[in-house]
């Protein structure tokens, strides 16, 4: 077993895999240069790719296996039995605590008056085994985020409430098993604003107020809210309005508010009512001064709008014609009129228990990292004999050796 | 090393075997697939057919047409609907297709395609009753390729704003 794990852990393999990894992601970026990106992706995720990532993983395991005791002997204060040390001018203990003092090393001893050992950045050897442990967390992060992550578009309309069902929902992933590991996402839009450069299809800003879990707050566009763990986040602006459709005898047949997409001006959207058999088509401008040969769209702001309509019944086009909010349309004895325009927007719900693993793996490796690099390990024994003292050093090989524990310099640069 | 890259090949081989089997001749008989413009003309039937079944539903009912045609159920009992519909209306008269030209037959990835169509439809009025203008309407039907093509949806275009306004 151990000759086993001595073969997977070997430094040869280390070499093998990072080769292997290295050729892998150049064959990744040339056939990203070329095919598309999620082609790309799930080449990755094919049987070759996978076993190279467990292969990484099983060695991974196996050089922390080979290394931990190597690197807890590295923490260790006892003294090293298979070193003579050098000769040092530390006549007594006093001497030995003084120079440690002036070094800002602690001094604990070991035999109280013959040997002593000096550390700085003891735990600093751990910093390897804390960054490759990070480095294990990465493939739990995926694996966890595999059997966790939903991802969820809708369309949310101003004074309307989101209940966070399927059916709300316009696209789900993964399709299969949303419902069971959907987070529970109510809100209420209470009103969405949007800000446009001039008369351009830029914003300037975008954010929606929503109420949820009893408190108000505000959506903007890079700024999510957080519901069950979930992060909600508002993609895109939309215009919507209301219906109002009323038969022969002119009662009212169907009133409401509808969910289409009507931004940005001149988008076409069309809707169907349960009580008609017509398909009603919708284009909004939503600053437009009237019906010229060409509509001018003056801006994005709701501030003249103008709708065009066409309703259709099968192959016979039953109406058309320019609308302002609360006009009427007459086709087929049924009037059709459209009283408001609702601004809504496109929110995006996702939640991945894998991120936080991932972030955990990202802090760990940099600790990892600035533990090893920054605070470089330092144990120094000073063994008194009473004919003179030897100096015992174990040392990171960039770690700067305190010269007061030598006795000669103290006036050198060690010396606070 | 060159044991592990036999592996290696190997374990790339079984995980791409779909394309290595038939390369080796091992790989299962795969039925023949109609050809293309073959399929494209059975979708254009398709919707000759379909377009042939409303306009034989006249005053007198004659849905019974669409049975005969290879639609999804919704858009059968929305077809259904329509006509049911068109026919309570006061002066509104059957329709009769004038003029049907394909302007699109663009296949899908999944194997059907979506048709686009120009249509004339003119009101077939008795002498006496006056006759409203004839509708010419973009339709896009979209087929699928179910064991055999089948109509999924038909959505009349509407014209665009600019040419309702030169209407």
């Amino acid at each position: 077993m151990r000759r086993l794990i001595n073969t997977l852990g070997s430094r040869r393999l280390t070499a093998y895999l990072v080769l292997t990894y290295a050729a892998f992601l150049v064959l990744l970026f040339v056939w990203a240069a070329r095919i598309p990106a999620a082609v790309v992706g799930n080449i990755s995720r094919t049987a070759p790719f996978i076993c190279a990532y467990i292969a990484a993983a099983i060695h991974l395991v196996c050089c922390l296996m080979i290394f931990l005791p190597a690197t807890m002997q590295r923490t260790s204060l006892s003294l090293p039995a298979d070193d003579p040390g050098e000769p040092v001018a530390l006549p007594d203990a006093r001497a030995v605590e003084a120079a440690a003092w002036r070094a800002r090393l602690p001094v604990r001893w070991i035999e109280p008056g013959k040997t002593a050992v000096l550390h700085r950045n003891r735990w600093s050897p751990l910093g390897s085994i804390v960054f490759h442990t990070a480095l294990l967390l990465i493939p739990v992060a995926v694996a966890v985020s595999l059997a966790t992550r939903v991802r969820g578009e809708a369309w949310v309309v101003e004074s309307h409430a989101f209940e966070g069902t399927r059916a709300e929902y316009v696209s789900v992933e993964p399709a299969g098993g949303f419902e069971s590991r959907a987070p529970r996402v109510r809100l209420e839009v209470l009103a969405v604003d949007a800000a446009f450069w001039g008369d351009r299809l830029f914003f300037t800003d975008l954010r929606a107020l929503v109420a949820a879990g009893g408190a108000q707050q505000w959506m903007t566009l890079p700024g999510p809210v957080r519901i069950d763990g979930a992060r909600v986040t508002l993609r895109g602006f939309n215009y919507t309005p209301s219906v109002e459709i009323s038969g022969p005898d002119g009662r009212t047949v169907h009133a409401g508010d509808l969910n289409l997409r009507l931004f940005p001006p001149g988008n076409e959207d069309s809707f169907t009512v349960p009580s008609l058999p017509h398909r009603i088509f919708v284009r909004l401008y939503p600053d437009s001064s009237g019906p010229q040969a060409r509509p001018i769209n003056r801006g994005m702001g709701l501030a003249e709008p103008l709708l065009h309509v066409a309703v259709t019944l099968g192959k016979r086009l039953a109406a058309h014609g320019w609308l302002r909010p609360g006009e009427a349309l007459a086709f087929d004895g049924h009037t059709v009129a459209f009283p408001r325009i609702l601004k809504g927007g496109d929110i995006v719900v996702h939640r991945d228990w894998g991120y936080p693993i991932l972030w955990m793996a990202l802090v760990l490796s940099f600790a990892g990292l600035i533990m090893r690099v920054c605070f470089p390990s330092y144990r120094a024994w000073v063994l008194l004999t009473g004919e003179g003292a030897r100096l015992v050093v174990r040392a990171d090989p960039f770690a700067t050796p305190p010269r007061l524990l030598y006795g000669a310099d103290p006036g050198g640069r060690d010396d606070p | 090393m060159p044991a592990a890259v036999l592996a290696f090949m190997a374990i790339a081989v079984m995980d791409q075997r779909e394309v290595f089997l038939p390369l080796a001749g091992l790989g299962p008989e795969a039925a023949p697939a109609p050809s293309r413009p073959e399929a494209a003309a059975a979708a254009e039937r398709l919707v000759r057919g379909y377009n042939a079944a409303i306009e034989a539903a006249g005053p007198g009912g004659g849905a019974d047409r669409l049975d005969a045609v290879a639609l999804s159920g919704d858009l059968r009992s929305a077809t259904r609907r329509e006509l049911a519909f068109a026919r309570t209306l006061p002066g509104v008269c059957p329709l009769r297709s004038a003029a049907f030209a394909v302007r699109l037959l663009d296949p899908l990835p999944s194997g059907g395609f979506t048709v686009e169509t120009d249509e004339t439809w003119t009101p077939d009025c008795p002498p006496g009753v006056s006759s409203p203008r004839p509708s010419r309407l973009r339709h896009r039907y979209t087929i699928i390729d179910r064991n055999g093509l089948r109509i999924e949806q038909a959505v009349p275009v509407p014209p665009d704003p600019v040419d309702a306004k030169a209407d």
